[in-house]
């Protein structure tokens, strides 16, 4: 066997007259880059959770320019700009810490505890609330990009009933992997002239119990959420000010990165070798039993352009 | 008739493709959107290959194969714990 029969097509053992791909795109040699595959798949895992400062997420999450692109983004929708509360970055953190303490991620815990509990608890009576959550994004403006990019994220953060703001970032384990959380709180104080009418801007994207204050749209009478039991708000020691903190962690192999070139790399590597492998077929107007290499490149290419704009950051 | 196969290939990467950008900051979505793209190329292998009478096991095994390399790829790339 020629070095060259690894990437050019040759004749078929079997088939008289027909033609083979190169054999780095045979059969076992794609079930070889499978295996490939798989065994990066489980080395990211095992080292995520065994070994989170080797191998993890690099984060640099700065609340001032979270606060900052948020007022931003405002201003150029003609709104004003939110002043950071520290109560509501008290919730926030708050609501972070819970979401760890009890391993999940959603507006509403799984024993029923809203964010307006948070809110409340933390002090802030609202007539207008919102909750924003965002994990493991690379820094600052990639969170407030995702959340103007989701109709009800972007609903909150240019909602114009809004006067403060508050922000926690946490580093964590959730799931049993290392990760930032980024809780984004909003609200509006109640005054006594709305006494008789508190409504609830709730924007999260799973319906609030029927316990909850009903959205704007539907006014409510004034009712408080349920409070559940035990649930003591600590003010953390570094409680998130605009300016001040910088969550970061910077492991010693970045798995977004890592992932994201790997994969582009054996994406473009097959996509020469397909190329190769059709345009000498084609001009050597060789007869072949194999699947169509049109096809097969345009996937290829599509498969990396989408690999290239993913992200890994979640937001809810 | 072979434009015909094209253009159904072309319609089922075009959706695919919409729907990963529609989804995008929700990887588990963009995940199923990706592996049910790919079962739909692997059909249409099997149907394009039926039509030109050339639907041997080999073949349809390059298109399964090529497909879970490509879900694979998707999976380390949108951090997906399988």
């Amino acid at each position: 066997m020629s070095f060259r029969e690894h990437f050019l097509p040759h004749s078929h053992p079997e088939i008289l007259g027909h033609h083979q791909r190169g054999k780095l795109l045979h059969a076992p040699a794609l079930a070889s880059y499978l295996l490939f595959l798989s065994a990066l798949l489980f080395t990211f895992s095992i080292f995520r959770t065994s070994l989170p400062g080797v191998l993890g997420f690099a984060t640099n999450i700065n609340l001032a320019d979270l606060v900052a692109s948020t007022n931003s983004e405002r201003a150029a929708h003609g709104l004003n700009a939110l002043k950071v509360n520290d109560q509501l970055s008290q919730a926030a953190a708050a609501k972070a810490a819970y979401m760890f303490k009890y391993n999940f991620w959603a507006h509403v815990a799984p024993d029923g505890t809203t964010p307006w509990y948070f809110i409340t608890t933390a002090g802030y009576d609202y007539r207008y609330a919102g909750e924003n959550l965002a994990r493991d994004f690379g820094d600052s403006a990639a969170v407030v990009a995702a959340w103007m990019n989701s109709p009800s994220h972007r609903e909150n953060m240019l909602n114009p009933n809004y006067t403060d703001i508050g922000f926690a970032a946490v580093n964590g384990t959730l799931d049993g992997y290392e990760t930032t959380l980024v809780v984004q709180m909003f609200g509006k104080p109640l005054t006594p002239n709305y006494l008789a009418n508190i409504p609830v801007q709730s924007l999260q994207t799973e319906a609030p119990p029927a316990k909850e204050p009903a959205p704007e749209t539907a006014p409510a009478p004034a009712v408080k959420p349920e409070e559940p039991p035990k649930l003591t708000i600590v003010p953390l020691d570094n409680s998130p000010q605009a300016g001040t903190l910088l969550v970061e962690s910077v492991p010693a192999v970045d798995v977004a990165s890592a992932a994201r070139g790997i994969t582009i790399t054996l994406g473009l590597f097959l996509t020469i070798l397909f190329a190769i492998d059709g345009v000498y077929a084609w001009r050597h107007h060789l007869l072949r039993l194999s699947g169509s290499t049109l096809a097969h490149l345009v996937l290829l290419v599509l498969a990396m352009v989408g690999i290239w704009y993913t992200n890994v950051g979640v937001i809810v | 008739m072979r434009l015909v196969h094209y253009s159904v290939l072309a319609f089922i990467l075009l959706l695919g493709g919409i729907l990963f950008l529609r989804f995008q900051y929700y990887p588990s979505y963009q995940f199923l959107i990706v592996v049910g793209t790919v079962l739909g190329y692997v059909l249409w292998g099997v149907s394009y290959h039926k039509s030109e009478s050339r639907f041997l096991r080999r073949v349809i095994l390059e298109y399964l194969l090529l497909g879970f390399v490509v879900i694979l790829m998707f999976a380390a790339a949108l951090n997906i714990r399988l």
